[in-house]
């Protein structure tokens, strides 16, 4: 398919005609591929910027703040207001599950955004068949272990963890709740037929407390592990025996237990094994191929002088 | 005989010119009651359930607006190019189309606070505007009549 008919509609009607243009023009020539290309981003009064492979690419169309109000309320489909609540928090989601992070000038008071500057448009793409590895691991005892899967930012976490949602719901045949936060998770074609619950827009304290009591999973899926909340959430899960899959933020296991409320998951025996995610770089570009390391908690409970 | 049966059809032409007049004028201000209650309903979808504009559009109905063919089109597009497209059907001033193009020119682009103030402002206005024509009408009904009656009368008495 050319690149270009690839560009998600929702994008193409919302970006700015000029940068749109630039946009083609970069993918008719083939000077970037569609499936490198992560992130748009626009800011008032500079210029565009794409996210390709990881790497920043800096664009000739600066965007006005008229052409950046236009592009928030197409994103919106012309209801800003009904995005309210997200904006505050940082993101909006834009038809077809397009997830844009926003900022800009806060009313500090009632949490607002006055005035929208930046955008950051994340492009997802239907990545399979990339969790074979973690995949089989993950059903080697038969019941799903819980994991916590790990990487530096960027590197495709959200990625993996769709696939992975994926497969146990679909080929798996597992009852999976997807805990979509910020509706980065789910990509319809990647779930149907699938035994998937999905929670979207919840917190993922919320969502797994919910999930739990309600849906009966054979598996909790969820991105971006962080505060003491999802950390309690987790804990209380465990009451019911439910496996949870979950990703964090972190280059190693080491630099992962350090951070107080992942340390309380290890202690508590929580995750069965944590798997760390990477990608080489040829050529400058990041390769498709993910590597994993597996550290089962035994060996990290015998390694390292915690209590267990 | 045929001078007689034409003054009669030239005056009760004329008298239907006049009820037509009068007929575009009751439409006036039956489309400027459309908009303003269009508008006072958007605004209680945002402030109650912060509802997209499509959906709000798609679960309308007004016979006047569906007539001239406003709703049909914002369900498909937007108020500010459903407004556009069925200009030649609306019966309503030059200062009062610019104000509904103000209004949906801006509408959808902010928070729900600023858009709840930006609907009542702009319904006070067009409700002023259908007030002061459902204020008119009557007179302005009977000039119409009269006028047509009078002209066909007249034209009547010439041809004869």
């Amino acid at each position: 398919m050319n690149g270009r008919g690839q560009l998600p509609v929702v994008l193409t009607d919302s970006l700015p005609d000029v940068l749109l243009a630039e946009l083609y023009g970069l993918v008719d020539s083939g000077r970037i591929r569609f499936g490198d290309l992560n992130e748009v981003r626009l800011r008032t009064g500079r210029p565009a910027s794409l996210t390709c492979a990881g790497e920043n690419r800096v664009l000739a169309a600066k965007i006005t703040p008229a052409q950046m109000e236009e592009c928030v309320t197409r994103l919106c489909r012309g209801s800003v207001y009904a995005h309210g609540e997200t904006i505050r928090e940082g993101y909006l989601m834009a038809e077809g599950g397009l997830r844009v992070g926003v900022c800009g000038r806060c009313d500090e008071g009632s949490g607002s955004v006055r005035e929208i500057t930046s955008l950051n448009i994340r492009i997802p793409h239907m990545v399979r068949d990339v969790c074979g590895g973690v995949y089989r691991r993950c059903l080697q005892s038969g019941r799903a272990a819980s994991m916590l899967i790990y990487s530096p930012p960027g590197v495709g976490k959200t990625t993996l963890l769709r696939d992975l949602a994926a497969r146990l719901s679909g080929e798996g045949g597992r009852r999976v709740a997807l805990i979509d936060t910020r509706g980065e998770l789910y990509i319809p074609e990647m779930f149907a037929d699938s035994l998937c619950d999905l929670l979207v827009g919840y917190s993922r304290a919320r969502g797994i407390e919910i999930a739990t009591r309600t849906l009966s999973p054979e598996v909790i899926v969820c991105d971006e592990l962080g505060d003491a909340d999802e950390a309690r959430a987790i804990l209380s899960a465990q009451n019911t025996g439910v496996p949870i899959i979950a990703s964090a933020h972190a280059a190693s296991v080491g630099e992962l237990l350090r951070r107080p409320n992942i340390r309380m998951l290890h202690e508590a025996g929580i995750f069965d094994c944590y798997v760390g995610l990477g990608r080489e770089r040829i050529n400058g570009r990041l390769s498709r191929c993910f590597s994993f390391t597996f550290t089962d908690r035994e060996a990290l409970c015998s390694d390292m002088p915690v209590r267990c | 005989m045929l001078g007689y049966a034409g003054a009669l059809l030239i005056f009760a032409g004329g008298t239907l010119a006049g009820l037509a007049a009068s007929g575009m004028y009751r439409l006036r201000a039956a489309q400027l009651e459309a908009f303003c209650k269009l508008i006072a309903h958007i605004r209680a979808q945002i402030e109650c359930y912060r509802a997209p504009l499509d959906a709000i559009y798609i679960g309308y109905r007004n016979e006047v607006l569906e007539a001239c063919g406003f709703l049909g089109a914002a369900r498909t597009s937007d108020g500010a190019r459903a407004l556009e497209a069925c200009r030649g059907r609306l019966y309503i001033t030059g200062d009062e189309l610019c104000e509904l193009e103000k209004f949906f020119a801006s509408l959808g682009r902010h928070g729900a606070g600023e858009e709840t103030s930006h609907c009542a402002y702009f319904e006070k206005r067009i409700g002023d505007f259908a007030a002061a024509c459902r204020g008119e009408l009557p007179k302005r009904a009977r000039l119409c009549r009269t006028f047509g009656m009078l002209g066909g009368f007249l034209l009547a008495i010439l041809l004869l």
